[in-house]
C-alpha cells in the first residue's frame, strides 16, 4: 500500500472481472425487467401487497 | 446467468492484459470469484422448474449442479497447469489459459441452453478447445492419433443428432426446453421413428462413452495434458448424459423397447472394462478406463428412465466429475516427478510422500464408492433403479462393484505401497499447490455429503 | 560396535566385518571409515550442469506456484489458499447450509410427522385409502353411453 500509483499500474487487470461482474448484474436486473407482465397477476400465486410496498419484487 | 458469463469472458482480456509473473495467479483468483459468485445458482425459487432465466439460457435442478461443477473445475484446472507451462513462452501460456476460459464459457452456455440446437452448437463447439490442448500440448505423438478419434468419433455421433433436431424442429416448430415434455409425437414412418430415435441417442452414447464405442477415451485422456484430461473427465463426459437427460423427454414410447440393447452394453461395458482396469500398466489409461466404466453405470440408469434413475445418474456424475480429475492430478504429480505413467515403474511412494498418500488414499477410496461419499450415493441409486428394471441386472452391477473396488485398491497399491524403486532417488516433496489442488478437489466431494439434496435433481 | 568385536578373533563370520553403508559407527571415525558412512542422496552441486535443478536450492520454501520469483510464489500460494479454501469453501459452503428449504423437502417431512402425531392421537386413520374424495367423483349414468 505504500506506492498506490504503482500497485495501479501493475495489478489493473485485476479490475476487469469484478467490473464484468457489475455489467453482468446490471443486464441480469434489466433483464428481469422485461419479465414483469404477470408480476402479482397470477391466479395461484398473487397476494396483497403490504403497506408500503409498489411491487411484490424487483 | 449473465453474472456469471460476462466475468468468464472478462477472464480472457485478463489473462492477455496480466503482467507475465502475475498471470497465474491473477486468473487462480479470479476463476475462484466466478466459482463462488456460481454458487449464488444453488439458491433457486423453489416454485419454478426453471430460474434465473434470460431470452436464450434458464438453470433448473439438472443443469445447476453441472454448471457449478464446471465453474469450479476452471481454477482447478489452472492450478494443475501451472507448472508444466512454467517452461512455456508467455503468449502460449495465455492462449493455453484463453482456452480452459473458453472452454467454460461454451460449458455454461451448453448447459444453461433454453434451445436445443443452442446446447448443440456449444456441445460441438467444446471440441475445438479440447482438440487444441490435446493435440498442441500433449506429451506423446500418439496425441494426434488420439485427437483425431476424439474430434470423428463425437462428430460423427452428432451429426445424426442435428438431422434428428432439425425434423423435430419442421414438425413441431420449437425446441425450447422449457416446453419439450409437452411436444406431439411425431408422425414418422415406424422404421423413420427408430431411426430418429438412435440419432437423437447417438451423439450422446458416443459422449459419454457408451462401451463399444469408447474407444476416443482412453487415447484422448492419456495424451491430454493434465488440464485437458481433468475437464474431460470431469465436465465433458456429463454433456452426453444431460444431453441424454434432456432429450429421452420426448423420446418415448420408443424408449421402452429400443434402450435394451443400450442397457445391456453400458452394463456390459462396466464390467468388461473396470476388467481391463486391473490389466492396465499404464496409470492414466486405468483411471480412464474407470471413467468409462462409472458413465457405464449412469447410461443405464438414465435409460430406465425412471426419477431414481435419473437422480443417481447425476449424483454419480457430480461425485465421479470431482474424483476422476483428482485421480488424474494425483497422476500427474507423479508424472511431472518422474516423466512415466507406467505404474511399475513408480511405486512404493508412501515412505517417499506420505502426505500425497493421503490424497491417494482418499481419491481411491472415493473411486470405489466408500460410503457415505456421494460416489456410494449415486451408485446405490442407480443399481436400485436398475434393479426395479430388471432383476438381472444385479449380477451386472454387483459384480461391477466389486471389480471397481479391486482395481482401485489394486492402484493405490501398486503406486504407494511396496519398495521405492531403486532408480527413483530424487524427488520433490509435495509442493503446497498439489496439496492445495488435491484439497479443492477432495473437501467439496466429503462437504457434499452434509448437503447431497443439492445433487439430487427433481427428487424429492 | 560390531567392528571392534571383529578384533577379538574369527570366532564372528567375516559379513560382519564389514559395516553396512548406513551403519552408524560408534567408534572414532577414522578417514577412510567416515566418509562411506553415509550416502549422500542428492548432490546438488552435480546436478547443476544437467538442467535438473530442484526449485528448492534457490528457494527452501518452494510453494509449487513460480520457480523464478519467490514472492510471486509466496504470494501466488497465499491467494490461491485465501480465496479457494477461505473464501469458496467457508464462505461458499456456509451459504450453501444456510439456504432456504428448497422444494419444501424438510418441511414435508415435518408436516408428515406432524400430521401422523395428530391423527394417531384423533384415532384417525393415518392416511385415508382413496387418494381423491370418492363422493365428489361424479360418474355419468350407464344409460348416457
Amino acid at each position: 500500500m505504500v506506492n498506490f500509483v504503482a500497485l495501479a499500474r501493475e495489478h489493473w487487470v485485476n479490475i476487469l472481472v469484478p467490473m464484468g461482474f457489475v455489467i453482468g448484474y446490471y443486464l441480469d436486473r434489466k433483464q428481469d425487467q422485461k419479465l414483469t407482465a404477470f408480476r402479482n397477476k397470477s391466479v395461484l400465486y398473487s397476494r396483497e401487497l403490504k403497506p408500503g410496498e409498489e411491487v411484490t419484487w424487483k | 446467468m449473465l453474472m456469471i458469463l460476462i466475468p468468464t469472458l472478462m477472464l480472457i482480456p485478463t489473462a492477455w492484459a496480466s503482467p507475465l509473473k502475475w498471470l497465474w495467479p491473477t486468473t487462480l483468483t479470479h476463476s475462484l470469484i466466478i466459482a463462488l459468485a456460481s454458487f449464488t445458482w444453488f439458491k433457486a425459487p423453489s416454485e419454478t422448474g426453471w430460474h434465473s432465466i434470460n431470452a436464450y439460457m434458464a438453470l433448473d435442478p439438472l443443469s445447476t449442479p453441472l454448471l457449478i461443477l464446471t465453474c469450479w473445475l476452471t481454477p482447478l484446472t489452472i492450478l494443475a497447469s501451472q507448472n508444466h507451462m512454467s517452461t512455456e513462452p508467455a503468449p502460449r501460456q495465455r492462449t493455453y489459459i484463453t482456452l480452459l476460459i473458453s472452454l467454460q464459457f461454451f460449458l455454461i452456455l451448453a448447459f444453461s441452453a433454453t434451445e436445443i440446437i443452442m446446447f448443440y452448437i456449444m456441445f460441438e463447439a467444446t471440441l475445438i478447445p479440447t482438440l487444441i490442448i490435446i493435440t498442441r500440448w500433449g506429451n506423446q505423438t500418439e496425441r494426434l492419433n488420439a485427437g483425431t478419434y476424439f474430434l470423428f468419433y463425437t462428430l460423427a455421433g452428432s451429426l445424426p443428432l442435428l438431422v434428428a433436431l432439425l425434423i423435430l424442429q419442421n414438425n413441431t416448430g420449437s425446441l425450447s426446453l422449457l416446453i419439450l415434455q409437452y411436444s406431439d409425437p411425431l408422425n414418422l414412418a415406424p422404421f423413420t421413428s427408430k431411426l430418429w430415435w438412435a440419432g437423437c441417442l447417438m451423439a450422446f452414447l458416443v459422449k459419454m462413452p457408451l462401451y463399444g464405442i469408447h474407444l476416443w477415451l482412453p487415447k484422448a485422456h492419456v495424451e491430454a495434458p493434465i488440464a485437458g484430461s481433468m475437464i474431460l473427465a470431469a465436465v465433458l463426459l456429463k454433456l452426453g448424459g444431460y444431453g441424454m437427460m434432456r432429450i429421452t423427454t420426448m423420446l418415448d414410447p420408443l424408449t421402452k423397447e429400443l434402450s435394451y440393447p443400450f442397457i445391456i452394453l453400458a452394463l456390459w461395458g462396466v464390467i468388461m472394462t473396470a476388467s481391463i482396469c486391473l490389466r492396465q500398466t499404464d496409470l492414466k489409461s486405468l483411471i480412464a478406463y474407470s471413467s468409462v466404466s462409472h458413465m457405464g453405470l449412469v447410461i443405464a440408469a438414465i435409460l430406465t428412465q425412471t426419477p431414481w434413475g435419473f437422480t443417481g445418474a447425476l449424483i454419480l456424475m457430480i461425485a465421479h466429475g470431482l474424483t476422476s480429475s483428482a485421480l488424474f492430478c494425483l497422476a500427474n504429480t507423479n508424472y511431472e516427478r518422474t516423466h512415466s505413467r507406467t505404474m511399475i515403474l513408480t511405486r512404493g511412494l508412501q515412505i517417499a510422500l506420505p502426505l500425497m498418500t493421503t490424497w491417494w488414499f482418499t481419491a481411491s477410496l472415493a473411486n470405489l464408492a466408500l460410503p457415505p461419499l456421494p460416489n456410494l450415493m449415486g451408485e446405490l441409486t442407480i443399481i436400485t433403479s436398475l434393479f426395479g428394471w430388471s432383476w438381472w441386472t444385479l449380477l451386472l452391477t454387483g459384480a461391477g462393484t466389486l471389480i471397481t473396488a479391486n482395481y482401485s485398491l489394486h492402484m493405490f497399491l501398486m503406486t504407494q505401497r511396496g519398495p521405492l524403486p531403486h532408480h527413483i532417488t530424487n524427488l520433490d516433496p509435495t509442493h503446497s499447490r498439489e496439496h492445495l489442488l488435491m484439497a479443492l478437489h477432495l473437501l467439496p466431494l466429503i462437504l457434499l455429503m452434509l448437503k447431497p439434496s443439492l445433487i439430487w435433481g427433481w427428487t424429492a | 560396535m560390531l567392528t571392534r568385536l571383529s578384533r577379538f578373533g574369527t570366532a564372528l563370520p567375516r559379513l560382519l566385518s564389514k559395516p553396512p553403508a548406513r551403519f552408524v559407527s560408534q567408534s572414532k571415525p577414522s578417514g577412510a571409515a567416515g566418509s562411506t558412512a553415509v550416502t549422500e542422496l542428492h548432490p546438488a552441486a552435480e546436478q547443476a550442469g544437467h538442467g535438473e535443478v530442484s526449485p528448492y536450492v534457490k528457494n527452501p520454501d518452494y510453494h509449487g506456484f513460480s520457480k523464478d520469483d519467490p514472492v510471486v510464489d509466496e504470494w501466488n500460494m497465499r491467494v490461491g489458499f485465501f480465496f479457494g479454501i477461505s473464501v469458496a469453501l467457508v464462505i461458499g459452503g456456509t451459504f450453501i447450509h444456510y439456504l432456504p428449504d428448497h422444494g419444501m423437502r424438510q418441511w414435508a417431512r415435518r408436516e408428515a410427522e406432524h400430521l401422523i402425531l395428530q391423527r394417531e392421537k384423533e384415532g384417525l386413520p393415518v392416511i385415508e385409502e382413496n387418494y381423491y374424495d370418492p363422493s365428489k367423483i361424479i360418474l355419468p349414468t350407464a344409460q348416457e353411453e
